[in-house]
């Protein structure tokens, strides 16, 4: 379904590095990688998976996860804990901590994810947290320095816990949050990048996936792979390209 | 005995059913050939943005078919505007044409007899038609008073200010809107829950001109972009569906990537790029047509994919009676041009290199 992708993207390992950031283009769709990554953690035995919804509520990746062969509500509450954001906003905004409380919100996400991991560790070895996506904390009111911030204080959580955690972000329209990007495309050691076709719209691809890997052996070496993909995401499945494959009929 | 009950099917309100391609509920915008562009209907849950067009023309008679659509649905509508009277524009919604009425009725199996097969086959027009949901609406005959009356909506204009003070955005209008978006959406679950067996009621939101000057202030950026992520949670959660015009052309005076961060916030982004007033209104390519219809954004919302519409060279016209989208269709050229006797190359375009497929 959608391992071809993950494999490609390097994703498809039973323990994650400790942080993978997914930038978004404007014009694009990255949610299926989540939702692929998803798949993926919850099948993974003996580990945990916090899901942050912002970008979309949790009944998203329940109906995108069935069109991909797994069910998360099976998961609830057992190997998956969700901290629905989207969701605690409709019910009151008024009154939602998320909204109310500007700028300290993040140590709020912080003190929930941390509670939401204590709980699944006393079972779990591992723990995958994903947050979909950033953006929409700069929306509420959080400044790039504080996410920048917040993604140092979870890159460094996970290095404290020798790779027990695991960190996956998405930021969605990254270009209008250029430097925030750039910082924590440093900061991670596979960062995905899911652009548009600059040349047009095409029916047969709906993007390019950049994987930019660390692989630097020492303090000193600075090494950093680069692979281009194109990718289709279809009804229930995703298929990928080299580039120059699409188009060849033999 | 059986311990096997038998689901019972919650019922779907009127002007809603689940759609053949994304298998979800999805209501009408109004005009048929822009829910066939958008995959059968906006899905439940959803926001639309039009950007408006530079003299806010089209885009006003968008808003009136969603209006239209909403109060012959017998939907729970809202319109909200700084800049128009939402009363007055309440009044000029249009109603349902002739046509609609006598849709129903079975066509006359002598319309073709020598060519018969053409009966089945779509008409030569290329006007998209998918005909399960929503009305034909008449833009010359404006909505009964007693309709009004009966169904009307709801109407936000910016005067009742809300009594509690502001936290969250600078601009207090912010909130009054939500605050109203809220109550309306709670009398929705309110009637719901009086009568258990009845379908719970759609909600339609119509923002007008969201984000023209008048909105303006200190923190306008900060305040609409917090403003659309609210709303965002508020209609994901909601039986209903919001349609947001906004002058787009402004907007993005304020910063270029401006438009890129409220087109993440919606579901589905449609632009109407008016001739009027520009080189194109002259153009004999375009003399058929008003303007085009860019779709900027289809998100796969509770899916993995999102549709794909056949075409995106759309252009719309507004007749007398209706507005039409269209695919858009070059005339003949009839004349020899000096482009078309030019000597091409005969190994391809020099720039196939630039593709990246």
């Amino acid at each position: 379904m959608a391992t071809s992708v993950l494999l490609a993207c390097g994703l498809n390992e039973q323990r994650l590095q400790p942080y993978t950031h997914l930038s978004e283009e404007s014009g694009v769709d990255g949610g299926f990688l989540i939702s692929s990554i998803l798949g993926q953690r919850i099948r993974v035995p003996n580990a945990g998976t916090i899901l942050i919804c912002l970008h979309q509520t949790f009944s998203h990746y329940c109906s995108a996860g069935i069109r991909l062969g797994y069910n998360l509500q099976m998961s609830l509450g057992k190997n998956l804990r969700v901290i629905d954001i989207l969701n605690d906003i409709a019910g009151d905004f008024g009154k939602s901590k998320w909204t109310t409380t500007t700028g300290n919100f993040l140590q709020l996400l912080w003190d929930e994810i941390q509670t939401q991991s204590m709980e699944l560790f006393a079972a779990k070895s591992t723990i995958t947290v994903i947050i979909d996506d950033l953006s929409v904390l700069l929306n509420l009111g959080a400044s790039p320095g504080e996410i920048m911030r917040f993604a140092n204080r979870l890159r460094q959580w996970s290095e404290g816990r020798n790779a027990d955690v695991a960190i996956v972000t998405k930021l969605n329209t990254c270009e209008a949050f250029g430097t925030l990007m750039n910082q924590i495309g440093e900061l991670c050691d596979i960062h995905v990048v899911i652009e548009r076709l600059k040349s047009g719209n095409f029916k047969e691809v709906d993007g390019k996936i950049v994987v930019k890997k660390d692989t630097c052996s020492g303090p000193f070496d600075f090494q950093e792979t680069e692979k281009t993909i194109l990718y289709k995401v279809l009804e229930r499945n995703i298929k990928i390209f080299n580039p120059g494959e699409v188009g060849i009929k033999v | 005995m059986s311990s096997f009950q038998k689901r019972k099917q919650v019922p779907l309100p009127p002007g809603t059913m689940v759609s053949i391609q994304s298998k979800q509920p999805v209501t009408s915008s109004g005009i048929p050939s822009l829910d066939h562009i958008l995959g059968g209907g906006l899905n439940i849950g959803s926001v639309l943005l039009v950007e408006e067009d530079k003299f806010n023309v089209y885009s006003k008679v968008l808003a009136k078919y969603f209006l239209a659509e909403g109060i012959f649905s017998q939907h729970k509508t809202l319109l909200a505007s700084l800049d128009d009277d939402p009363q007055d524009m309440y009044k000029k919604v249009p109603s349902p044409s002739e046509e609609q009425i006598t849709k129903d009725t079975p066509q006359n199996p002598d319309d073709m007899r020598i060519a018969w097969r053409y009966n089945n086959l779509p008409q030569v027009n290329s006007e998209q038609n998918s005909q399960t949901i929503g009305h034909n609406f008449d833009l010359t005959k404006p909505i009964q008073q007693s309709v009004l009356d009966e169904h009307g909506g709801l109407s936000w204009d910016g005067n009742d200010k809300h009594e509690q003070p502001t936290t969250m955005f600078s601009n207090p209008q912010f909130e009054s809107l939500l605050h109203e978006i809220a109550q309306v959406i709670s009398q929705s679950q309110k009637m719901q829950l009086s009568d258990e067996s009845e379908p719970v009621p759609c909600v339609r939101i119509c923002l007008t001109s969201f984000g023209s000057p008048l909105w303006f202030d200190n923190d306008f950026e900060g305040d609409f972009i917090k403003f659309l992520t609210v709303l965002k949670a508020i209609v994901r959660s909601m039986f209903g569906v919001c349609m947001i015009t906004a002058p787009m052309h402004l907007l993005q005076l304020l910063s270029e990537t401006f438009p890129a961060q409220i087109r993440n916030l919606v579901d589905y982004s449609v632009q109407l790029e008016a001739f009027a007033g520009s080189d194109k209104e002259t153009n004999p390519i375009f003399k058929e047509y008003h303007g085009l219809l860019n779709i900027n954004k289809i998100s796969a919302l509770n899916t993995l994919n999102a549709f794909t519409p056949e075409t995106t060279d759309l252009a719309f016209k507004l007749r007398r009676r209706k507005f039409v989208i269209e695919k858009l269709h070059l005339p003949p050229e009839l004349q020899e041009s000096e482009e078309h006797n030019a000597p091409s190359l005969p190994c391809g375009d020099p720039k196939k290199h630039l593709l990246e497929f």
